[in-house]
Parts: structure tokens; C-alpha cells; sequence
């Protein structure tokens, strides 16, 4: 046995049911992040929620699904059929992409690359193609005026949340998670953990993780009192279902990097307690619950207000943050707590 | 120093004890208090037509006088007010539509609730056949780089029709306009000849959501025609349903305009208080939305122990659950950041349009029918007017929350002072043509009710006149150098009415 998966093949093989592990876990998250997201939102409007379809309406996801993908895929008149298509695929694709690179636990992970941040960055910024190629290829103007907003949005975030990073790798002196969550594992438990000395940028992380994912208060490329759906209006069954599964699944990456870069991964938050997965999980469902309680709370933002506060407030605080942490880290201010590395070496 | 209009000779106490009395003027003074409009000297209250003559309903605040100026119009033809008043464009131009009289020297002529579909032209004139339209055009708007956004009439969501022609500089707005009549019914059309029971009926059906506003209005007309004065303890039994209207109402409103920036909460939270309120007017009156409680002579629902316990019970849910929606809107940052100098209306237009409701008293309108041009009840309990001057979207809101507080108090008093006796007074046959003057404080503006009995007691002609006529054209500036984004913010905020402008 064990000569057949070091043969490609087998190698193949194991990578195979890795992939499909990832992907099912991913997947099978999706159906009750929709399910908890519909929920919570329900709940702060004082309504019930899904709860005919099996007990408490936990299937209500798998129901939506099976009819998304039987429904007649509807196709308006005078759309680019290829670029239409590839757009929500692509959107998919990618959202799933990124999760080769991210561990649950301590080596379980599919491709544990040394420049893993810049892999994750890389993919999710390609996913803003998906949604401009949707909204040009439905040849209409509010799906098209949806998906420019959405670029402008996603690009613009992008910015800032680079920067963040950078703090982190600053303070790490490696791109891959794997060191990053060994770097916060210290005597104090949680309050080793980035969160602490990267405060003020979790919070900036987290709000434009939300604009990143165009959640709300930041939905504007699918502000339905203006445009409708956005860039999805002419989006109909099993295409329209591959956008929606994108974004959340988009959405759940960002809690499983908030989980990674700040709040230790897959680390006890209690010295002495085991690490392990259950963690890592536990973390990204606390922060998908705060993406829910956000959507649900916080009224939407108007376009120019969005861009302003990407431009003119999180960019040039993430950059000051930036030169603050390499000052930090260079000389090993609070006993480096922003070096957990040799930097003068 | 502008001279006093000629014909306003009505005190505001008096108009509604009685026949409503109207000057005949002929053209020069009909235009000289065309000219006395422009220069703001009097209030437009509305502009009508009936067989052959045209009328102006004038309010002149600092003299405290009201009056209807009539001038005789034998060749279809009389002076324009909207030359010199623009609020009385489209007033006008209803009148050419409905009647076939041609205001002359108007800037717009063209038509407004006829858009080329009614089987005969001018039904409440000189019949004729209709006669093929040109396509609406809309105002031209010049400049670089524009484009036009056409939305409606049909919307995405539970509104009337309605159409909106945007057009925009990138995002920002640069002119609306908007187009107006596709809910015309005929309501003026159907009055002709009708019983005063059936005209309570249809003016109660002109607009949904002011029903009671609109039949009490019609009912002060008819009231006043027949110098019919309803029971006491019916006048504060319809004080408590305008009351309950105009909470069901802002309670809607703020939550949907809250609604409109995403704000989803709060429209559950205040949608809630909405229901309650609509199942007390149920449990008490009969009637969700309070349709046909009133009739000319009284109201057709009293109000026993155990409805004064429900609404009781009402006033304690909502004065223990509003406070803290208050403040939630109050403290809601991001939710200031997109009402606050958004959809700013300007003081001087709301003044010179006569702006009712809250949009006027945004404004910096200080006037309220209640306690202006005041009726019974709220003449013994005049209620407290909220004003700003503001005028953007947040005073809009603030106006309607405490517009709310002042109901509920209203309310409690009415509970408390409640006489007891009959709630409703046979209804006389009129001593030959009669007419009447009504007006109300509905929860959007004054909605006034003229009308006309002829000797047998039918209706000779009804002019219901929505506040909406003269806050529609103000949302089409109020907008302008807005983005696109926040038109349902603004239109919410205004929240006209469709039904009862296209009547």
C-alpha cells in the first residue's frame, strides 16, 4: 500500500481526497452559514427564520440548493454567452482555490507553501474578474453599474488589507500561516496572540474584510433598493447559486484568516488546554457570527462614503501601521511583542 | 408691501360652521391674486375647477383670512396662476385635462393625468372624443456627459406606479422629474351625482393610508354645507382614529426609511409597533386601516370600556418600546452619516409651496391645521407642533417621532375626556345648492374637501385636494445634487402619496 501512494498515481490520489475533504468541509459549512447567517438576521428583526424544512428549518440551505440547480437557467437576451457562463464559475473557482492554502490544524493543510499570504491574496483578488465579467456579459446597465462599484470596492480594499498583513508578516518574518500561528503560540495564551499588539488592525482588517466580500453595511454592488441585485440581477438557478456560494465562501475565508493572522489559529486560548482543529472551526464560527450580526445591526454605507473611508482613513492608517510596526519590531519595543523573530539577525 | 388679496374675507374659525361663501372675481383680480401668490402674500391651498369657473383656495396666515376667489371662464379660457405661482403648475394642468379649460400664459402645458389612454377627453368638461397624444417630453436638461435613468412607473417592491426620469452627472443628480397619474380613477368623475353615503365611501378610498383624513375632510364639507354639527362625543372619537392613522403611519414611515439605508432592525422593531396598532384599530373600530368608520354626520363605530382598555394598553406598549427605537435611530452613526443633509429641502421653497405635514415642518413651515385652522376636538386640545428647519432627511424623521409622542398624548387626553352621548346626527336635506369647505390635518399635510350638494342632496362636485400636489414637485428639488443611491431615502422620506395625487 504504501508503495502505491508514493507512485504519482498515489500521490495524486491522496491529494484527490484531501481536495475533496477541504472542498466537502467547505461546502457542507456553506449550506449552515446560510442557514446561521438567515437565522441571526431573522432574529434581530424579530422573525423566525427558515424552519419548515427538516428540524428547525436546518436543511432549509439544502433545499435552496436542489432548487437553484433544478431551476431552468434563464438566459437574457444579448448576453456574451462564454464570458456570462465563465463568470460565475470563476467566482466560484477561486473562492475555493483559496483554501488550498489554509490550515486547520498543525500540518493539516493541502499545500503548505511558504508564501501562502501572497497565494490567498492572489486568488481572491483575481475574483474581482468574476464579477465584472458577470456584469458586463448580462448587457445591462444595473448589472453593469453594479459590478464597476464592485470593483472599485474590492480593489480598494485589497489595498488596505495588504497593508494589514504586512504588519504580520512584519512581526512573524515568514508568509506561511503555519509560522504565523507558531509565532503567536506563547505562556500567555490568548493575550499572545496578535490581536493584542495588531489591534487597531484587526479592527481595520474586519471592516474591510466586509467591504472586501461586499457584505453589508458594504453590499453596495448589490444595493437592491438602487441596483437591484448588482452584478447578479441577470443571474438566474445554478450560475446565480455558484455567485452566491462564492461569496460566502469568500466570506468564510476571511474568518478563517482572522482566526490565522490575529487570533491564533488552531492555538488554546487557555495555556494548557490542547490546540486542535476544534479551535480553528470554533474561531471562524465566531466570526462569521459577527459578519451575521453586522449585516443585521449596521445600516448600509453610501458608495461615496465607502470609498472615502477606504481611501482616505484605512489606507493611510494601515501604511502608518506598516512604518509604526517595522519601528516596533526593528527595536524590540515591549520585549518584542511585534518581533517574534530575530530582525536584527 | 403687497395689497390684500380681494376676496379673502372668511375668518378661520368660521369656514367649517357653514356654507362655505366664494368670491366672484373677474380677470384682473383672479390675476392680481395670481401675482399676490408669487410675491408670497397667501398660501395656494388648491385650484380647481367645476362647470364653467375656475376657483383658487387661498389661506393668507398674517391676516388670518381664508377664501375661494371663483371667476367665470364661458370661453374655456382663464389667466394663469402657475405664470406667476409655479405651485400651481400641475394643478393647472389637471384642470386642462379634466375640464378642457386652458390656463393662459402657463409655461407647461402639456398634459399631466391624461397620458393618452382615456377613452374620452376631458370627462368632467365638454366631453369630447380623445384625440391622439404625442409622446411625452420631459424637460430637456443640458450639459456634459449626462445620462438619464428612467425608473418605473412599475418599482421593485409594494409602491404605487409611479415614473421617475433621472437625469445624472456620474452619480449625482443633476434634475428629476417625476410622472405622475397612473392611479387616476376618476374619483372627481364618479362623485358627480353620488349620495353623501357613497361620497364618504369614495373619498375614504382616494388614498388607503389617509383614509380617516380624507373622509373626515369630506365630512367637515358636507357638515359645513348642511350646518350639521356631529356629536361631541363623535368629534373625539374622530380625533382618536386620525390620531391612530397618523401613528400606523410615521411608524411605517421611519421604519422604512430606515429601511431604505439597510437599516432592516429597525423596520422590524417599528413595523411591530405598526401592526399593534392596526389590530387595536380592529379591535376597536372594526377596521385595520379605519376605512368608512366615518360619516358625514358622525362615525359609525363607537367605542365601549373594554376598546379604551386595548387602546390604553396600545399607548403604555408604545410609550415603553418607541423611546428605545428612538434612540437607537439617535445613536446609529453610521445610519446618521446617510439621513443627516440628505435630500435637503430649502426653507424658502417649502414656505413658497405651501408644504404640509412634515415635510413643511422640516422645513421650517410652522403650520398645522390642528392648530392653525383648528377643528373640533383639537380646538380644546391643540396639539404640540414639532418644527425644523433642517430639512434633510434626519428632520424629516424627527419630525414624524415626534409627531408620534404628540399622538400618543393626544390620544390619552381623548381617552380621558371622552364625553359619552351619540355618536353620529341625522343628516338634513340641504336648503338648495349648498357648498362646504373641509379641512384636515392628515398625517402627510392638510388634505382639504370642497364640495358642492345640490338641492336634492347629491353631489354636485367633489375637489378632494391631497397635501401630496404640492410636496411631489418639492422631492424633485430636494434631490437635486443627491446621488442616485439616496433617491429612496428622500422619497421615503417624503412619502407621497400616488393614489390620492392622481385621484
Amino acid at each position: 500500500m504504501d508503495e502505491f501512494f508514493s507512485t504519482t498515481l498515489g500521490m495524486f490520489t491522496i491529494m484527490l481526497a484531501q481536495s475533496l475533504l477541504v472542498v466537502g468541509f467547505v461546502m457542507i459549512s456553506l449550506l449552515f452559514l446560510v442557514y446561521g447567517d438567515r437565522k441571526i438576521w431573522a432574529a434581530v428583526q424579530m422573525r423566525r427564520g427558515p424552519n419548515v424544512v427538516g428540524a428547525f428549518g436546518v436543511l432549509q440551505s439544502v433545499a435552496d440548493a436542489l432548487k437553484y440547480v433544478v431551476k431552468e437557467i434563464v438566459v437574457p437576451a444579448g448576453v456574451d454567452r462564454p464570458v456570462y457562463f465563465l463568470a460565475p464559475m470563476l467566482s466560484f473557482v477561486l473562492a475555493v482555490l483559496a483554501w488550498a492554502v489554509i490550515p486547520f490544524a498543525d500540518g493539516w493543510v493541502l499545500a503548505d507553501i511558504n508564501v501562502a499570504i501572497l497565494f490567498v491574496f492572489a486568488v481572491s483578488s483575481l475574483e474581482v474578474y468574476g464579477v465584472i465579467m458577470g456584469g458586463w456579459a448580462s448587457n445591462s446597465k444595473y448589472a453593469f453599474l453594479g459590478s464597476l462599484r464592485s470593483a472599485a470596492q474590492m480593489i480598494s480594499y485589497e489595498v488596505s488589507l495588504g497593508f494589514i498583513i504586512i504588519g504580520v508578516i512584519i512581526s512573524t518574518g515568514s508568509m506561511s500561516f503555519g509560522a504565523i500561528v507558531a509565532a503567536q503560540d506563547g505562556p500567555y495564551g490568548l493575550f499572545s496572540w496578535y490581536w493584542l499588539p495588531h489591534l487597531p488592525m484587526v479592527v481595520l482588517f474586519f471592516v474591510s474584510a466586509l467591504a472586501e466580500t461586499n457584505r453589508p453595511p458594504f453590499d453596495l454592488p448589490e444595493a437592491e433598493s438602487e441596483l437591484v441585485a448588482g452584478f447578479m440581477v441577470e443571474y438566474s438557478s445554478t450560475p446565480y447559486l455558484l455567485f452566491m456560494a462564492g461569496e460566502y465562501i469568500a466570506i468564510f475565508l476571511m474568518c478563517a484568516l482572522m482566526s490565522l493572522l490575529f487570533f491564533g489559529g488552531w492555538l488554546s486560548p487557555v495555556p494548557g488546554l490542547p490546540d486542535g482543529v476544534l479551535w480553528m472551526v470554533g474561531k471562524m464560527a465566531f466570526f462569521f457570527f459577527l459578519f451575521a450580526m453586522v449585516k443585521a445591526i449596521v445600516p448600509r454605507y453610501r458608495y461615496d462614503q465607502l470609498m472615502r473611508l477606504g481611501w482616505k482613513v484605512f489606507l493611510p492608517m494601515s501604511l502608518g501601521w506598516v512604518a509604526l510596526v517595522a519601528f516596533l519590531a526593528k527595536f524590540e519595543v515591549l520585549g518584542g511583542a511585534w518581533a517574534r523573530w530575530p530582525v536584527g539577525g | 408691501m403687497t395689497r390684500p388679496i380681494p376676496g379673502l374675507n372668511v375668518a378661520p374659525a368660521a369656514f367649517r360652521d357653514g356654507p362655505m361663501p366664494r368670491s366672484r372675481v373677474g380677470a384682473a383680480d383672479w390675476r392680481r391674486a395670481a401675482e399676490a401668490l408669487g410675491q408670497g402674500a397667501a398660501t395656494l391651498m388648491s385650484l380647481w375647477a367645476s362647470e364653467g369657473e375656475v376657483h383658487m383656495a387661498l389661506h393668507d396666515a398674517a391676516a388670518g383670512r381664508i377664501g375661494i376667489l371663483s371667476l367665470p371662464v364661458p370661453e374655456g379660457r382663464f389667466p394663469s396662476v402657475a405664470g406667476h405661482h409655479p405651485p400651481a403648475q400641475r394643478l393647472e394642468r389637471t384642470i386642462a385635462d379634466l375640464h378642457g379649460l386652458q390656463p393662459q400664459g402657463a409655461d407647461d402645458v402639456r398634459p399631466w393625468l391624461d397620458h393618452g389612454h382615456w377613452e374620452i377627453a376631458h370627462p368632467l368638461g365638454a366631453a369630447a372624443a380623445a384625440v391622439p397624444r404625442l409622446p411625452y417630453v420631459f424637460l430637456p436638461v443640458e450639459g456634459e456627459s449626462l445620462h438619464q435613468v428612467p425608473v418605473g412607473p412599475v418599482h421593485a417592491g409594494i409602491i404605487e406606479p409611479g415614473h421617475f426620469r433621472f437625469t445624472a452627472q456620474g452619480e449625482t443628480l443633476v434634475r428629476l422629474e417625476a410622472r405622475l397619474g397612473y392611479v387616476h380613477k376618476g374619483v372627481d368623475a364618479l362623485m358627480r351625482g353620488a349620495t353623501l353615503e357613497r361620497g364618504a365611501e369614495l373619498a375614504g378610498r382616494v388614498s388607503g393610508d389617509s383614509t380617516v383624513a380624507y373622509v373626515w375632510a369630506f365630512a367637515q364639507a358636507a357638515e359645513a354645507a348642511l350646518e350639521l354639527a356631529p356629536p361631541p362625543r363623535a368629534q373625539w372619537l374622530r380625533l382618536v382614529m386620525a390620531e391612530l392613522e397618523r401613528l400606523a403611519n410615521h411608524l411605517g414611515d421611519i421604519g422604512a426609511i430606515c429601511n431604505d439605508a439597510s437599516f432592516a432592525m429597525m423596520q422590524a422593531q417599528c413595523s411591530v409597533l405598526r401592526e399593534q396598532v392596526l389590530r387595536a384599530s380592529a379591535a376597536c373600530f372594526g377596521h385595520r386601516m379605519l376605512r368608512d368608520r366615518i360619516v358625514p354626520g358622525g362615525v359609525t363605530a363607537d367605542l365601549d370600556a373594554a376598546g379604551v382598555a386595548v387602546l390604553r394598553g396600545l399607548l403604555d406598549l408604545i410609550g415603553g418600546r418607541f423611546p428605545g427605537l428612538v434612540t437607537l435611530y439617535d445613536e446609529t452613526a453610521s445610519l446618521q452619516d446617510r439621513t443627516v443633509g440628505t435630500g435637503t429641502l430649502a426653507n424658502a421653497l417649502a414656505r413658497r409651496f405651501g408644504a404640509g405635514g412634515f415635510v413643511g415642518r422640516a422645513s421650517g413651515r410652522d403650520f398645522d391645521v390642528r392648530r392653525d385652522l383648528p377643528y373640533a376636538p383639537y380646538d380644546m386640545q391643540p396639539p404640540a407642533v414639532p418644527l425644523r428647519s433642517e430639512g434633510d432627511v434626519n428632520a424629516r424623521v424627527w419630525i414624524r417621532i415626534h409627531e408620534i409622542e404628540a399622538s400618543v398624548a393626544l390620544i390619552r387626553t381623548a381617552l380621558d375626556r371622552l364625553p359619552g352621548g351619540a355618536v353620529r346626527a341625522e343628516l338634513l336635506a340641504p336648503a338648495g345648492e349648498v357648498e362646504g369647505l373641509g379641512l384636515v390635518e392628515g398625517f402627510r399635510g392638510d388634505v382639504l374637501a370642497w364640495l358642492r350638494l345640490a338641492a336634492d342632496g347629491s353631489i354636485a362636485r367633489c375637489h378632494l385636494r391631497d397635501p401630496s400636489w404640492f410636496q411631489w414637485p418639492l422631492l424633485e428639488a430636494a434631490v437635486e445634487g443627491n446621488i442616485i443611491a439616496d433617491f429612496p431615502l428622500c422619497n421615503k422620506s417624503f412619502n407621497c402619496s400616488y393614489s390620492g395625487h392622481d385621484l
